[in-house]
């Protein structure tokens, strides 16, 4: 019963957050945003139309109408991810269309590059803080500071410069070759150009969760129901593996699932470098391009890829959390 | 034993992995074996030639297309009513095999080649030509609508299938020039109304493009590639390769990687330093790349707002966007200070890395015929003192101390403010140093790096000071000419430029009736953009080219135009004709996965070696426990 | 995450009035200085902390050098003759870029602006984040719920998202950089003050200072600030690094201001220039490495003082 009254309150705190969120792209795309976004466009994709043809732009826009009720029909756009038509990047083309095929790409880096930075973080984390101080442990601490201080980008150019541009052992840029291959070929072709961007973010996270872990880990060790069972004579792996790694993992959880922000946000700096066709390359270009159509798009999916995150996040946690589960 | 089965078990998955690995690079090698045999089957020739480009298409519309590779598209999809000549880029017998005008030079009469068929099987006609050139001429149809002198043109008909009749109230040579509008197929389109036809997308999934040249857009992945294939049944002889391809990339390093790889063919590149490593690799026999130095074509821009509102010659358009050019920019005195304290040859040598020449009229020197060189007496130079003088001589003081001169009309600084490309490789550099420049001789600028739309949106306004960008201008003048024209101001005018002076001679070069009155006529022209300075032509950039020769042949035999012309001009099919794939060369595109096996391979070995550790380990530790 | 750190309060164990007759005031001044001493001391025992301040100071240095350096050493007008593209050599330690000005200039100026930049966005972000969670941890429920929802949309939006919309719309100069960062970092900050002032504002002293009729004004600001500063200030230490690497990040997306280029532009530059494929690498290399460093030092001197004032940690 407990649970059942938990989750509801999540999914409430996830719908207002989704709300807000929404009504902070309204406000930045249909209010705040400087100038008429008709005449906008039309300036930057140069196309030459006379004050009626604007009018009617502008009617199909729904930007003809007070804004309470343009409010009203935005979210009801935004929640059926119906984003219209990309008015400079792709003229006439929909945004959705553009979107999807973009989105399998980045999901395929994003989802696999975070398990496996997760992965290795979360045991090395768990190594780390069992054996504090250890050789294992400095090492880890020292190259997860140094990850963590080192921007994506700035990882994924050194990557280049040494397996590609200098050993030629990987493609630079793309997802697949000019000519896409079929068949067995063609995943080994694209595994072969995803194998550089995918390290990168793997790399630059792993230090991330390794820290998390270890300080969470640390906590955990320190609490007395351990000490308790240590003085009870439980061996000290049986004492990690059920008492201390179960509780310490909780948080861990909580923070990897607030990062998920700060991973797409890296996404897209190193998509940038490696040219991969995926959603923040899209959101780079749609940035250059000033085209706010596609621009919107990325802004509102990334965002509810977030919320989501957190929202199963808080269902892994209540999962674990023997806590939440009968309270 | 339980451990021991885990052990093993992780022992045999590494195997497993090895094995995989294995098995990947041979069905790798089996399918680009087969795809090498499938091409063999096809007598040496056929093959895909893939051109690496940063430019994206957003149309394909005939009339609507502005960006380079959109005309690339264009010109291997559409014929025009004449072909530019290989040597000469003049008109040269294509789809009018040839031409006469009447006694009175008002009427041209065109033969057209008999038995042309579209790319769909319908047959093409006088009639297709006739019924594109009303479409253009009556829906004002975009940027090719002068290139048929609206002013001049009476009628154009089609008296039968393979006769077209031009006439005109003044005698022109426009309809030779040759009038660069692609010819549509009218029975597609036909029923279109000008609206309909200004949105036709020309191309849709599924539906490929329909023209009659040599190749045919088949597929269109929009933002990353686009795919030609050839049209067999072509007037001029089917292509040697069966399809042409160009990939988008973001930026000229990962096209010339990737052409160093094998991905991709050719490149026309837009990096002079990429392109002098390519060069400098290819001069020393270590590569498979051939590199290619083209005519200077193009040209770099620094251009000045001049639209004055108050002006009693103001263009139309200037009058309703008023915008905020700083007025100090319209004496004639500070853009001459500014031209003086420029110092072209150093942008040339530095930032062009030598690919390029100073820059003077806006006709550039490939257009021979047509471009005029400032007399030593005009020419003018780099010399920061002059410069100063001249502004000292003019009134421009520094009167408030702070080391940035005043304008004596407002007491204002002068503080320019100039908008760079984001999307040009040296525009910031370009503007850096302008800057510095300027701040010897007393002048500020608030630099601003933006995208092309932003600047397009800032120059349509009349919302700027200066801006640098760039032309490809025709082979013939009169295009760029017509950009310096009041009538251009909101559309193609860089500057907003107005001079009664100017716009007539325009119109008379329109209508001169020999080659040789024409070229006077425009040296004219470009003689008073250079003194009366609404932009300045920084440099003119060579075309940079570079291709696999290793695996291509064809294109060198083909320059044009001659001697010093494209390896693949873009506005000409010839190359796309007789590029072929180098006998012996294999039709599959490079690029090695060796990366991804030693990937494999060392997690294989290490999941092999922790498997057996774990396996002696345990083995150990129960001994102990025996 | 499960407990608030407690903070001990020695205020409450402070004698009424030491036998020398100091004003109250003096009195104030002096305990500052002992507890600043006190931190100095503990301060000093963390290698970490100490190695991260080595490398401040180093690039505080650096920055304050660059103030007084001459600019022409930047401008390709004035320096002419420096060699396009040139490796490190003696005369130009970090090499040369594309138009021959020397590498180790431009980072010399970079420091400035990057610093500058983290430094002032960082503020933004604190004042944002102190004002913001103490509102909400002091307030009523009401407020709270809904400062706190708000705190919540900031602190999961994919910042740079966010970021690349906003310098879409008001277009990219140096100060609206620093908003937009400050504007998208202040939410961690908030929820850590929050939470901070949840826990401190139940304390008796607190509860007798406000029986003895103090108003909430005097309570905030004698009382519980007092409290969260050294909580505050090891945050905003830690929210400089992000904010620097957030700056680059901006940069290299192309957003940096082209009239002051940070190391994030510089990088941007040679990597728009080919520098990997030009094999270029110390035009690369200078920026990126001080990034990381100064990042490092940053994260550094956090972590040791997190140490100090969150005695949770100290414990270990």
């Amino acid at each position: 019963m407990g649970t059942a009254k938990y989750l509801l309150g999540k999914l409430g705190q996830l719908f207002i957050t989704l709300v807000l969120v929404l009504s902070l792209a309204f406000l930045l795309f249909r209010v705040w945003q400087p100038g008429d976004p008709v005449a906008t466009w039309a300036k930057a994709s140069g196309a030459k139309l006379n004050a009626e043809q604007l009018d009617q732009i502008r009617h199909e826009w729904g930007l003809d109408v007070p804004l309470p009720r343009q409010y009203v029909s935005y979210m009801g756009q935004m929640l059926t991810f119906n984003f219209g038509t990309s008015t400079i990047l792709n003229p006439q083309e929909s945004v959705s269309s553009m979107f999807w095929s973009r989105m399998a790409k980045s999901a395929i880096l994003i989802v696999t590059s975070t398990f496996a930075a997760i992965a290795i973080g979360v045991l090395l984390g768990i190594y780390g803080g069992w054996k504090r101080q250890g050789k294992v442990d400095q090492a880890s601490m020292g190259s997860s500071m140094v990850l963590y201080a080192m921007p994506e980008f700035v990882l994924g150019m050194i990557f280049i410069l040494i397996f590609a541009a200098t050993l030629h052992l990987f493609p630079v840029s793309l997802y697949e070759s000019p000519i896409p291959k079929t068949g067995v070929a063609h995943w080994t072709d694209v595994i072969n150009h995803m194998a550089l961007p995918w390290l990168t973010l793997t790399l630059a996270y792993v230090g991330e969760f390794y820290l998390v872990m270890r300080s969470s880990l640390l906590d955990v060790l320190g609490e007395e129901y351990i000490a308790l069972a240590r003085a009870k004579g439980v061996r000290e792996k049986y004492v990690l593996r059920k008492h201390a790694v179960p509780n310490a993992l909780l948080p861990t959880i909580t923070l990897v699932a607030l990062s998920f922000g700060f991973i797409l946000s890296g996404v897209i700096t190193v998509e940038l470098v490696f040219s991969y066709p995926g959603v923040g390359k899209l959101s780079v270009d749609a940035l250059r391009q000033r085209d706010f159509a596609v621009l919107q798009a990325t802004f509102v999916i990334s965002v509810i890829a977030v919320l989501l995150a957190n929202f199963i996040a808080d269902l892994t946690y209540a999962y674990l959390d023997p806590r939440v589960r009968r309270a | 034993m339980r451990k021991v089965r885990k052990g093993l078990l992780v022992l045999i998955s590494g195997v497993i992995i090895v094995l995989l690995a294995a098995g990947s690079a041979w069905a790798q090698s089996a399918s680009a074996k087969a795809s090498a045999s499938a091409s063999a089957s096809t007598g040496g020739s056929g093959g895909t030639f893939i051109e690496g480009t940063i430019n994206n298409v957003s149309t394909v519309n005939p009339w609507k297309a502005i960006e380079s590779p959109e005309y690339e598209i264009l010109a291997l999809n559409f014929d025009l009513l004449e072909n530019f000549d290989k040597s000469t880029l003049q008109a040269a017998p294509g789809v009018a095999t040839s031409w006469t005008q009447s006694p009175d030079g008002l009427t041209w009469t065109f033969n057209i080649r008999p038995g042309m068929t579209w790319q769909d099987g319908q047959p093409f006609t006088a009639k297709d030509i006739a019924w594109t050139y009303n479409k253009t001429l009556d829906c004002k149809l975009g940027n090719s609508l002068d290139y048929l002198v609206p002013e001049f043109t009476n009628s154009i008909t089609a008296p039968s299938d393979t006769q077209l009749v031009w006439s005109t109230k003044k005698p022109t040579s426009a309809p030779i020039r040759p009038p660069w509008v692609y010819i549509a197929p009218e029975h597609i389109y036909g029923n279109d109304t000008c609206d309909q036809i200004s949105k036709e997308p020309f191309f849709t999934e599924g539906h490929p493009m329909v023209g009659s040249g040599p190749f045919q857009l088949t597929d269109w992945v929009k933002g990353q590639s686009w795919t030609m294939t050839a049209n067999p049944n072509y007037w001029g002889g089917a292509p040697h390769i069966s399809q042409f391809k160009v990939v988008l990339y973001d930026n000229s390093e990962a096209m010339v990687n990737a052409l160093k790889a094998g991905e991709i063919d050719y490149t026309n590149l837009g990096s002079v330093d990429l392109f002098n490593q390519l060069q400098t690799e290819s001069q020393s026999g270590s590569s498979n790349i051939t590199t290619h130095v083209g005519p200077a074509v193009t040209f770099g821009q620094m251009s000045f707002n001049m639209c004055d509102p108050t002006s009693p010659t103001a263009a139309p358009y200037c009058k309703n966007n008023p915008g905020t050019g700083n007025p100090a920019l319209r004496d004639p005195a500070v853009r001459t200070a500014i031209s003086w304290a420029i110092d072209r040859q150093t942008i040339v040598d530095k930032v062009l890395a030598g690919y390029g020449e100073p820059g003077t009229t806006v006709v550039p020197p490939f257009a021979s015929f047509y471009h005029y060189n400032p007399t030593p007496d005009e020419m003018i130079g780099f010399d920061i003192n002059k410069a100063k003088q001249i502004l000292a001589d003019a009134g421009y003081k520094d009167t408030d101390g702070n080391g940035i001169l005043n304008d004596p009309k407002t007491g204002q600084d002068l503080n320019f403010r100039f908008i760079l490309r984001a999307e040009s490789d040296i525009g910031a550099r370009l503007g850096q140093y302008i800057t510095g420049w300027l701040k010897q001789i007393g002048i500020a600028t608030t630099s601003e790096v933006v995208s092309d739309g932003k600047l397009s949106q800032a120059w349509l306004a009349d919302d700027y000071d200066m801006y640098i960008w760039g032309w490809g201008p025709d082979p013939d003048p009169d295009f760029i000419l017509s950009t310096y024209t009041s009538s251009q101001c909101g559309t193609w005018s860089d500057t907003c430029y107005s001079n009664p002076e100017y716009d007539k001679l325009y119109k008379e070069q329109q209508t001169a009736p020999t080659p040789q009155d024409r070229q006077a006529i425009v040296f004219k022209m470009q003689d008073i953009i250079y003194k009366d300075i609404p932009e300045i032509v920084l440099y003119y950039d060579k075309s940079l080219e570079a291709y696999n020769s290793a695996k291509w042949t064809g294109l060198e035999d083909n320059v044009s135009p001659q001697p010093d012309g494209f390896l693949w001009n873009q506005y000409t099919p010839y190359s796309a004709l007789t590029v072929q794939l180098r006998s012996g060369a294999s039709a599959s595109s490079g690029g090695t996965s060796s990366g991804l096996l030693i990937i494999v391979g060392i997690l294989g070995a290490i999941v092999v070696i922790v498997g057996i550790v774990m396996v002696v380990r345990r083995g150990k530790s129960e001994e102990d426990l025996a | 995450m499960k407990t608030e750190p407690a903070i001990t309060a020695p205020e409450i164990q402070a004698p009424v009035l030491p036998p020398n007759k100091l004003t109250p005031r003096q009195l104030r001044w002096a305990r500052r200085r002992r507890t600043l001493g006190r931190f100095w001391q503990q301060f000093r025992q963390s290698k970490m902390g100490m190695i991260g301040l080595a490398i401040l100071i180093f690039y505080a240095g650096v920055a304050i050098f660059s103030i007084f350096a001459s600019k022409g050493a930047l401008d390709p007008t004035i320096t002419t003759n420096g060699p396009r593209l040139a490796g490190p050599s003696l005369h130009y330690p970090l090499g040369t870029q594309i138009d021959g000005i020397s590498v180790l200039s431009l980072t010399i100026e970079g420091a400035r602006i990057s610093l500058f930049v983290g430094l002032s966005a960082a503020l933004i972000s604190m004042l944002l984040g102190t004002l913001i969670g103490m509102w909400a941890g002091y307030k009523s429920s009401v407020h709270d719920a809904i400062l706190m929802r708000i705190t919540d949309v900031f602190l999961v939006l994919p910042w740079l998202a966010l970021a690349i919309v906003l310098a879409a719309m008001f277009g990219q100069n140096f100060w609206i950089i620093i908003i937009i960062i400050g504007l998208t970092s202040w939410a961690g900050t908030a929820r850590l003050v929050r939470a901070q002032v949840l826990s401190v504002k139940e304390r008796t002293y607190i509860e007798r200072s406000r029986a003895l009729g103090a108003s909430d004004a005097h309570v905030v600001i004698k009382h519980i600030t007092p409290n969260l500063m050294p909580i505050i200030f090891a945050n905003t230490i830690l929210t400089i690094a992000i904010a620097i690497l957030s700056e680059s990040q901006l940069s290299f997306l192309g957003l940096g201001d082209p009239n002051a280029k940070s190391w994030g532009t510089l990088i941007e530059e040679a990597f728009n220039h080919g520098a990997l494929t030009l094999h270029a690498w110390w035009w690369l290399m200078a920026p990126s490495i001080s990034i990381v460093l100064v990042v490092l030092g940053f994260t550094m001197v956090g972590f040791a003082m997190d140490e100090i004032v969150n005695p949770r940690i100290r414990e270990r």
